[in-house]
């Protein structure tokens, strides 16, 4: 049997994010020889590999995409760049967003966009949430969608062009 | 030989990158692409060039407004289009000073007020079209337009 992949991705900014990767490292799953892991961190240090699976900093974009692909849960900061990934390819999803006090950001703006999100397979964990425990038959039974949705808007698209031909 | 004409998208990794590649899926024209880190493997884009990125050090702004001026020397744009981030000032600058006409997708990220760069590129009118992901937002700056955003943020297709 494949095991179910879990990924967690923190994008590619330059501030660590250590508070989501303590939550990942205590959840029971991430050591849990029955889910298959990818970890990338971008720029936070892991000290902890999971029972099955790899932790990588950076990785190419097409990868990227493919393991979103293959994935039967992520658990993501709330970049636009993941936000995109995940809702091409309709993951089930649990958002945390990166917040200035915790030094994760600059500012607070993955707040401001995780609060637009209204989507019954994304979850998100806002500061003062408990990050939900994760259960490893609900993300077994989840059927994962593989194939992507086109989400481009090409009314904007058609402007643009426009106005850098027109 | 006539150059064949040329767009130069100046754009962070990750999200913004995202965005440019949304809001320029229909531009025919070739495309040369301008990042901070390069994690793209066989892109539309014809040539990629990287260079360093920097929030808020005036130093690194300085030395890229060179680095610019050197990709600007060898591309030679029709025109320029940025979604952000911060690498994308001195590109602005130099399109205000060569008269390259200069598009700016501000990111769809900041939903109650522009990003910094973007606010910086407002204040400055660096820009020949400005266009803003949220329209409130969009309202409250002169010249920002609202066209929507470079991807549905909906849940269609979800169940």
């Amino acid at each position: 049997m494949v095991k179910p992949l879990i990924l967690v991705t923190m994008g590619t900014n330059d501030y660590p994010f250590t508070r989501l990767y303590n939550h990942i490292k205590n959840d029971p799953l991430y050591n849990d020889s029955r889910c298959e892991w990818f970890v990338q961190t971008g720029s936070c240090t892991a000290d902890q590999p999971p029972a099955s699976g790899v932790v990588e900093t950076l990785i190419p974009r097409a990868d990227m995409e493919d393991l979103v692909r293959r994935s039967a849960l992520v658990i993501s900061h709330c970049g636009i760049g993941s936000l995109n990934l995940m809702l091409k390819y309709r993951k089930r999803v649990i958002f945390v967003p990166r917040v200035a006090e915790h030094k994760e950001f600059s500012d607070d703006h993955q707040l401001q966009i995780a609060a637009e999100l209204k989507n019954s397979r994304m979850h998100v964990v806002f500061p003062n949430d408990e990050f939900p425990q994760l259960d490893y038959q609900k993300i077994l039974d989840d059927n994962v969608l593989s194939e992507p949705v086109d989400i481009t808007n090409y009314e904007l698209a058609r402007i643009v062009n426009l106005k850098l031909t027109g | 030989m006539k150059r064949k004409p040329v767009i130069l998208v100046v754009a962070s990794s990750g999200g913004h990158l995202t965005q440019a590649m949304c809001a320029t899926s229909t531009v025919e024209l070739e495309l040369a692409l301008v990042t901070n880190k390069n994690m793209l493997e066989g892109s539309r884009f014809a040539r990629i060039h990287t260079i360093r990125d920097t929030q808020s050090n005036v130093l690194i702004h300085a030395l890229n407004v060179f680095s610019a001026a050197r990709i600007l020397l060898q591309e030679r744009p029709q025109a320029m289009f940025s979604t952000g981030g911060p690498i994308c000032l001195p590109f602005a600058l130099l399109a205000k000073l060569t008269r390259t006409r200069f598009v700016y997708l501000d990111t769809m990220s900041r939903v109650t007020e522009l990003s910094n760069s973007g606010k910086l590129i407002q204040k400055l009118g660096l820009f020949d079209s400005f266009l803003c992901q949220w329209q409130e937002t969009a309202n409250k700056y002169s010249g920002a337009e609202y066209h929507g955003q470079a991807f549905d943020l909906g849940d269609n297709g979800y169940q």
